[in-house]
Order: C-alpha cells, then sequence, then structure tokens
C-alpha cells in the first residue's frame, strides 16, 4: 500500500516537473518580441523601440533656467507657469527594433531629427565651493539616471547664466539616497543656512522643501502632476514660492506613435505599470482616455515589484504593442524588461 | 546652525514615538517585529486621508494610532494563531500594508492608486500648525515645544503602562514566555497587545511624521526600522546604569534625537549625502560596540585591581618575614 | 470536599505519532492523589516523570484519558487556565522566573495567578510588607534586595524564589519538576528543606519528581515508580517509611524485570 502511493507521489513529481519546464521553456526561451514604446527617452535606449521621450537633462536646463531668472531677475515665483515640454523630440532604437524583428516604417524614421539634448557647456568658474553671490541648495531624492541628468541639466544651465551675469553661486547638492526621512531633514538644512533657493528634484523631495519653507523659493524638477502632489495651485498660476518644470510626458502622441509604428488602427495595446507609483497611475489614466476616444483595445497590468514582469508578459503575449509610461521601478528594471521581452 | 539642531531635535521627538514602539516590540517583548516599516506610513496615510475629510488633526493622529494597533494585532495574529515566525509574520503584515496604504490614500482623492499624499494645501490644518498657530510661534519653535509634551506624554503612558498588571504580564511573556503560563498568563493575548500597542506607537509617529513634513508617501517607511533600532541602541548605551524604567524611555527619547541631530549636523557640515548610509551603519555600530569597549575596560581595571593584589600580598609576606625575624631576633635576645 | 484532589484517569501522551521519532511518553496512567499527600515520583531517564507533570499542568493535551482536579474536569482546559490550580517549580532555575524584572515583581505577577490582568498597579504598598515578610521565611536575605533584578541571583536563590511564587497564592496541588536537580549539593539541600517547610507547613498536596532515591525515600507519605511511561510502584504510608534504597532497586528488579540503570540515582 504504502510502496504504491510513493510510486504515485514520484510520477506526480516527474509530470509536475515536465509541466513547469515546459512552461518556463516556452516562457523564457522563445520570447514575446512585443514592440515596446515608453514614456523616457532613458528607458527607451534599453527596451524600447521608438518613443517620443522627455530629455531630463533638458528639463534641467529649463529648471536652471527657472532658478537663473528668480536669482538674477527678481522674477515672482508665485506667477512663474510651470514649464512641461510641449513636443518632445522623437527618438528610435534600431538595435532593439532589429533584435525583436520589428521594422520601423519609413515614415516615422523620417520624423527622427537626432540628438535632442541640448548643449550647454557648464561655466566651472561661476560655481564656487563657498561664498559665491547666491547659494542654491539641491535635493535630490535618489541616485538614478533620469534624476542625475536634471541634476546636471540644472547646475550647467545656472553656471552659464551666472557667468553671463557676472555672478557666482554656490551650490549645495544633497542626496536622501531613497530615505524619506532625509528629505526633511535636508530641506530643513538647506532653510537654517538660509540659502538663496532650493532645487527639488522628484515629488516627495519637493513636497518636503515646500513644508520646510514658505519664504525660499523652490524650484522642482521631475515631478509629473504638481498639482495633484499639492505643489503649486494650478500649472498657469502656481500662487506661492514653489514653481518648477513637470516631467509629464505626451501620453497620447505616445500611444498614436504606437498606431503609427503598427501601421494600423484596429490594434491592442498592453498597459504596463507599476500600480503603486502615482505618477504612472495618472499617466495610466490618460493613456486609457486616449485609448477609448481613438478606439484602440487595451489590457491594463499592474505590478507590484521587478519580480512581476515575467508573470505581466504572459498576461500581455497577446497584445500588438505595451506602452509603459514614465514609472520609476519599471526605468530601474528596463533591461529586465528588455529580455524578458526577447528571451533572453 | 542652531536652527539645524533644533530642527533635527523635532524629527528626533517625532522618531522618539517610533523608538519607543519599536523598544516594546525588540526588546520588551523580544519579538522582532518588522511591520514598523508598512506601519509607519500606515499611520501617515490614515493621519493624511483624515485631514483631507477635514478631520481634526489632533483627532487623525488618534485614529492612526488604533489603525496601527491594528496592524500589530493582525502581527500577532498570524504568529500566535498561526504560528507564523515572528519575522516573517511581521513581513507578512508589512507587505500587505503597502496595497492597504495605497487604498487608504486613494480613499482621500478618489482616484485608485494614490501613492503619495499631499498635505500642503492642508497645511494651516496639520497639528503643527494649529500649535503654531496657538502658541504664536514659528514652525521649528511650536514644533519643539509640541513635540516634547508628545515625548513626555507617550514616555509617561507607557511608564504607568508598563507598571500595571497587563504591563508586568507583557513584561513577563518578553522575558519568559513558559514561566507566564505557568503563572496563568495568556501569553497569546500578552504578545498580542504588546505588538497592537508597539505598532500603535509607530503608526502615531506617522501621523506626525505626515503632518510635519506635509505628505503621505507609500515608500516613506523605508529605512525606519533602523533608525527606530539605532535610537534604542543609542539611547541604552548613553543610559547604561540606569535602572528605572522611566529613565530608560527617556534614554531612548534621547537616542533618537541624537540620531536625527546627528544626521542634520552631517548633512549641514556639507557630507557627500551619498554617505549617508555608511554614517548610519557607523553610528549603529559604535553604539553596538560600545558596552563591549567599556567591558574591555572594565576588565583592564580589573586587571590593576589585580596587580594591586599581587603587591599588597608581596608587602604583606615582607612585613611576615620581618615580623618572625623580630620574634626570632626577640627569642635569641632571651 | 472530597478526599481525592487530583485524578489521573488512563492518561495517555504520544509524541511524534507516525514518524521515526515516534515515543509514547505516558501509557495509560491512573493516580488518585488524596487531599494533603505529598508524593515523589521517581524513574529512569525517559520514564515519564516530566511528561506526567506536564499533561496536568496542559503544556500539551494528553491524547486520551481524563484529568480531574478537585471534581472538577480540567483536561480540556489551556495552562494558563490551569495554572491558577497548580503551583510549578521546574528543573531549569531560569524557566521559573523573569530574569528582567524585579524579585518583587516576579511576587507580583505570582500573586496574581490566574486573575485577569488589568490595568490596576502590578504591585501595591500593602503587597510589598506580604513579599518582605515571606521572603524572609527563605532566609536567603532577599527581603532587603526586593527590587533586584531576578537575573542577578543565583540557581539556588531563584528556585527558592520560584517556590514562593508557586505557594504565595496557595496551589491546590504543589508540582516539583526535579526542582533540585540543577543545584550543587548544599544548595539542593537548602532547597530541599525549604521545600519540606513550605508544603509541611502549609499542608500542601505535592508531587515531587526526583532522580534522588534517597530524597524521594526520606520525603513525603506516598513514593511513586514510574517506567516506560507506567506507574510501577505505589508505596504509602507505614511501608514507605521502612523503605531503604537497596529495597527500592531490589523492588525495581523485580516489578520491571531489569536493573535499575541510572547512575545518576545511585551515586546522589
Amino acid at each position: 500500500m504504502k510502496s504504491k502511493s510513493s510510486v504515485v507521489r514520484v510520477l506526480l513529481c516527474i509530470l509536475a516537473g515536465t509541466v513547469l519546464f515546459g512552461l518556463t521553456s516556452c516562457g523564457s526561451g522563445a520570447g514575446y518580441n512585443i514592440p515596446i514604446v515608453c514614456g523616457e527617452t532613458n528607458m527607451n535606449d534599453i527596451c524600447g523601440i521608438a518613443t517620443y521621450g522627455v530629455n531630463y537633462y533638458n528639463l534641467g536646463v529649463r529648471a536652471g533656467d527657472m532658478a537663473a531668472d528668480i536669482l538674477l531677475e527678481g522674477a515672482d515665483v508665485s506667477k512663474m507657469p510651470v514649464w512641461f515640454d510641449p513636443s518632445p523630440a522623437l527618438t528610435v532604437n534600431t538595435s532593439v527594433a532589429d533584435e525583436i524583428g520589428f521594422k520601423i516604417p519609413e515614415s516615422v524614421l523620417a520624423k527622427v531629427t537626432g540628438d535632442s539634448t541640448l548643449e550647454v557647456t557648464r561655466v566651472d568658474s561661476a560655481i564656487v565651493s563657498s561664498g559665491g553671490n547666491f547659494t542654491v541648495g539641491i535635493l535630490q531624492l535618489v541616485q538614478h539616471v533620469a534624476l542625475d541628468d536634471s541634476n546636471r541639466g540644472f547646475q550647467d544651465q545656472l553656471s552659464v547664466r551666472m557667468a553671463a551675469a557676472g555672478k557666482t553661486v554656490t551650490i549645495l547638492d544633497e542626496n536622501a539616497a531613497g530615505e524619506q526621512a532625509n528629505n526633511i531633514t535636508i530641506a530643513e538644512t538647506f532653510v537654517s543656512k538660509k540659502v538663496d533657493l532650493i532645487y527639488t528634484i522628484a515629488t516627495s523631495s519637493s513636497q518636503a522643501a515646500a513644508a520646510a519653507t514658505e519664504e525660499i523659493p523652490v524650484v522642482f524638477c521631475a515631478v509629473t502632476d504638481p498639482v495633484d502632489a499639492g505643489l503649486v495651485a494650478s500649472m498657469d498660476n502656481p500662487g506661492g514660492n514653489v514653481t518648477g518644470v513637470s516631467d509629464i510626458n505626451p501620453v497620447a502622441d505616445q500611444i498614436d506613435l504606437i498606431a503609427e509604428l503598427l501601421g494600423k488602427e484596429d490594434i491592442t495595446i498592453g498597459l504596463l505599470y507599476t500600480s503603486a507609483e502615482t505618477n504612472s497611475e495618472f499617466q495610466i489614466r490618460l493613456a486609457k482616455q486616449h485609448c477609448e476616444a481613438k478606439g484602440y483595445t487595451y489590457v491594463v497590468k499592474g505590478i507590484n515589484d521587478l519580480n512581476d514582469i515575467q508573470n505581466a508578459f504572459i498576461a500581455l503575449k497577446d497584445v500588438d504593442a505595451i506602452y509603459i509610461p514614465t514609472d520609476n521601478v519599471l526605468a530601474s528594471g528596463a533591461a529586465t524588461v528588455h529580455s524578458v521581452n526577447i528571451g533572453g | 546652525m542652531l536652527d539645524t539642531l533644533l530642527a533635527g531635535i523635532c524629527q528626533g521627538l517625532i522618531w522618539a514615538v517610533l523608538a519607543l514602539g519599536v523598544y516594546i516590540s525588540f526588546r520588551i517583548l523580544n519579538f522582532a517585529d518588522l511591520t514598523c516599516e508598512g506601519c509607519i506610513t500606515l499611520g501617515a496615510s490614515v493621519s493624511a486621508m483624515l485631514i483631507w475629510k477635514e478631520v481634526n488633526p489632533f483627532l487623525s493622529v488618534l485614529l492612526a494610532f488604533l489603525a496601527g494597533c491594528a496592524a500589530g494585532a493582525i502581527t500577532g495574529l498570524l504568529n500566535t494563531r498561526l504560528k507564523i515566525p515572528p519575522i516573517l509574520a511581521g513581513i507578512l503584515t508589512m507587505i500587505s500594508l503597502y496595497s492597504i496604504n495605497i487604498h487608504i490614500m486613494s480613499l482621500a482623492t478618489g482616484s485608485g492608486g494614490t501613492a503619495n499624499l499631499s498635505l500642503l494645501t492642508f497645511r494651516s490644518n496639520t497639528a503643527y500648525a494649529q500649535v503654531s498657530s496657538l502658541l504664536g510661534l514659528g514652525r521649528v519653535n511650536s514644533a519643539l515645544m509640541f513635540g516634547v509634551v508628545v515625548a513626555l506624554a507617550v514616555s509617561g503612558i507607557l511608564y504607568w503602562f508598563f507598571g500595571t498588571e497587563l504591563g508586568y504580564a507583557i513584561r513577563a511573556t518578553g522575558a519568559n514566555a513558559s514561566m507566564c503560563r505557568a503563572q496563568g498568563i495568556n501569553t497569546d493575548l500578552t504578545k498580542l497587545c504588546g505588538l497592537a500597542l508597539s505598532n500603535g506607537l509607530i503608526a502615531t509617529s506617522g501621523a506626525l511624521l505626515c503632518q510635519y513634513q506635509n505628505y503621505s508617501d507609500v515608500n516613506m517607511g523605508v529605512g525606519s526600522i533602523i533608525i527606530g533600532l539605532a535610537s534604542i541602541i543609542i539611547g541604552e548605551t548613553l543610559f547604561f546604569g540606569f535602572r528605572n524604567f522611566y529613565m530608560k524611555l527617556v534614554g531612548i527619547i534621547v537616542g533618537a534625537v541624537i540620531y536625527r541631530v546627528v544626521v542634520a549636523v552631517v548633512i549641514y557640515s556639507g557630507m557627500p549625502s551619498t554617505d549617508l548610509k555608511i554614517m548610519t551603519a557607523g553610528i549603529v555600530t559604535i553604539a553596538l560596540a560600545l558596552p563591549v569597549i567599556r567591558k574591555s575596560a572594565a576588565s583592564s581595571r580589573l586587571l590593576l585591581t589585580f596587580k594591586n593584589r599581587q603587591n599588597n600580598r608581596k608587602a604583606r609576606r615582607q612585613k611576615k618575614k620581618q615580623a618572625r625575624g623580630a620574634v626570632e631576633g626577640g627569642r635569641r635576645n632571651v | 470536599m472530597s478526599e481525592i484532589m487530583l485524578e489521573l484517569r488512563s492518561i495517555s501522551k504520544t509524541f511524534n505519532p507516525g514518524t521515526v521519532n515516534e515515543k509514547k511518553a505516558i501509557d495509560r496512567v491512573s493516580l488518585k492523589v488524596r487531599r494533603g499527600d505529598f508524593i515523589t515520583i521517581i524513574g529512569g531517564n525517559g520514564a515519564g516523570k516530566s511528561t506526567l507533570i506536564n499533561a496536568i499542568t496542559g503544556v500539551f493535551p494528553v491524547d486520551e484519558g481524563e484529568i480531574i482536579l478537585d471534581c472538577i474536569d480540567i483536561t480540556g482546559l489551556p495552562e494558563h487556565k490551569r495554572a491558577r490550580y497548580f503551583g510549578r517549580v521546574f528543573q531549569d532555575p531560569m524557566m521559573g522566573t523573569a530574569p528582567n524584572m524585579g524579585i518583587e515583581e516576579n511576587l507580583a505577577l505570582a500573586y496574581r495567578r490566574g486573575r485577569r490582568h488589568g490595568l490596576s498597579w502590578g504591585i501595591s504598598a500593602r503587597e510589598r510588607v506580604l513579599y518582605r515578610e515571606q521572603l524572609g521565611r527563605l532566609e536567603l536575605d532577599l527581603e532587603g534586595r526586593m527590587t533586584q533584578k531576578v537575573g542577578l541571583l543565583s540557581g539556588g536563590q531563584r528556585q527558592a524564589l520560584t517556590l514562593l511564587m508557586a505557594t504565595l497564592i496557595r496551589p491546590k496541588v504543589l508540582l516539583l519538576d526535579e526542582h533540585t536537580a540543577a543545584l550543587d549539593p548544599k544548595t539542593a539541600e537548602k532547597v530541599l528543606r525549604i521545600t519540606e517547610e513550605i508544603v509541611t507547613g502549609d499542608n500542601l498536596t505535592t508531587l515531587m519528581v526526583t532522580h534522588n532515591m534517597k530524597n524521594a525515600i526520606e520525603h513525603g507519605n506516598r513514593l511513586i515508580m514510574m517506567n516506560d511511561g507506567r506507574i510501577i510502584l505505589d508505596i504509602a504510608g507505614a511501608e514507605k517509611k521502612k523503605l531503604t534504597v537497596e529495597m527500592l532497586l531490589e523492588k525495581f528488579s523485580k516489578v520491571s524485570g531489569s536493573e535499575f540503570v541510572n547512575d545518576r540515582a545511585l551515586l546522589s
């Protein structure tokens, strides 16, 4: 009796093993090769085929301009509209397209204008380690390619403007290293040091700076929806000491780009995002609205972390293309997304 | 500089409430509870959501406390009823709180998936703003007063609570559960009470933090358990030798304040903030190593007394010799 | 008031059933303990002595049988609910006290054994007087160190304190599980003397497990010997008074059909 049941058990194990092996091999071996359009260029460089992407360096440059206007020209922060890039440049990634065996139509390729990154030459002499005409504190949430870019762009442009005006600036560059407890500590340190302006990168850092001061001008960057975040009263009329640059990407244009890439209107788009990210949630809402308006079919798949990517692809295996908004978790896992997609 | 110190103290007083909560689970109950990281956000989310719903900010802190108690009780039930090991039980509650916190914040905005809830538009409606306008003091000074009152009140209540019959039973549960059962204490229940209280305090800290920094964010709990433990260890090291329970609690408050002040000073001094994490590890390591250093210092003192004793013995031997010599000399004289 | 204080009706307990480690620790044990009995329980390693005590106090549920305490069936009660009826002292001196709490705090816990723990003060001034007086009975100079942490006490002091805690509220049955085994001979003797004083002084119904045959013979009015999870010998009254270690060994080999192989029991 006992030996019989153990034989059955062994057989079951073998069966289960075969099924599992079969599943994993068709999961990772074959690959999905679905064309992906990302919300931002950094991610597009790794796993996307084409996008109208905001360039975080350029956003930083724009924020640097705003800071210079405030410091040098005494511009009124409360009346300084939040800026966003109305027509980001189109970039294509032919190597990923080749890898998944997708041919980008000529019509799309014709629109590419080349590298859109602004050329700003940093004037090192305008940035002094102490005793500058102005002191600017930079509060960045976490080390991250896109956020680092917007920090660099800001500093470069600020140095150019300072040099042009014959002034110098001292920059206090702080990073909360992903620990939000440090946001408010850094913000309050800037306030007690009586800096002339605080530049904040990412939503929670910006909120902490806004909480720490109602007098010192705060210029933010990499905030998708500054109104929702409570930073400004409205995009055109901030109404307080806070303004800045939104990194909202042209979601509608990006969705249309998918149709253009596929060369048809009858399409199913997979919308992949991290369900815990406010910014992504906001973009997915926009994407759904646009799909409905244009009559595209869509499948929404929210993930919790990078471990869910494999499952997400299983769920989205029948879509024509995948749209990934500007999303911190997926951006950090862009390489994983790519390797799952090509079945590496 | 003074402003930085004061701001550091303000934050330290908020984190002190968390540290006291962590002290209850880790030290008193001897339960490595990782619910903390989800629970501080729970407190922040509940409080922020209620302020959005125009609930009194002080009341929102109290309700956040209750929400935290519930979270702690769930960890307790997972451990006592389903026999899931403490660390795993805490992690399970922590990760489920991630989703729950987003749902709570979504209640305020009405749109699903709200991971960040701003209080900036309600900034005059936070407890800190109300205290500030009541006292007519600035943001930091009033926050300091409020923080001191809260920390003293919480530590006072804890001192009272752990002096009650139930408090005794909870302390004994952490020390020796089998003895407790022999004394007729339902250790499942005391564990549950202790964890509920612990997480209630952690959520309270989260509620205060969110009203202080004017936002709640689903990721704001990252690293909070380390801050709590570091505060406890610093407090215990500095207040080593105090046997009074109240002084131990005060030690933890002081520990939390010192921790935040050190972080603030490090940032103020312009040390690159990429090194913040290694600095945190450094503070905790030093605090942890202090007892060992103290012990080795004590043992070297022991060595000294040992040497003294040897010297004394030598001296005594010589004296004896002299005395014997004198006796013998005396005999000879006779 | 029944004459029988504790009755075990054919209780059994098997550990790890259905595995290679299966062990029948107690096997259909029946026992009637009369009010005021002071029973010593003796037996080799693995005879089931401690399991018997743990079954009575409810550390685990028994597989079959009933436990009747003073006419009440307590078989289904959880450990903490039975605790009010029993005073317990464990073999390990660490087991019976909370080391990070003071002497008086430990006593206060014992003083509330089996009661609901509410939000009134954990200890009162009136109690302190009582504890001081009780600690005085131990003659260990503990009455002047009431706030000291129990963790700083020696093993003997702890066992004496645990004994006091077990009897501070008069238990229906006092259960001593080799409570002197971990102590040095001199301390063990002292703790035994205190035990005898308390048990006879308060006329407590007591079960004392011991590995020491001499102690088992010297103390109590009844002796039980266990082997392989069963009671193999039950001697009381006048017959017990005449017992010697040699007689006990002889009886053991006659009843069990084997030699009593426990050096510890013979040598001590």
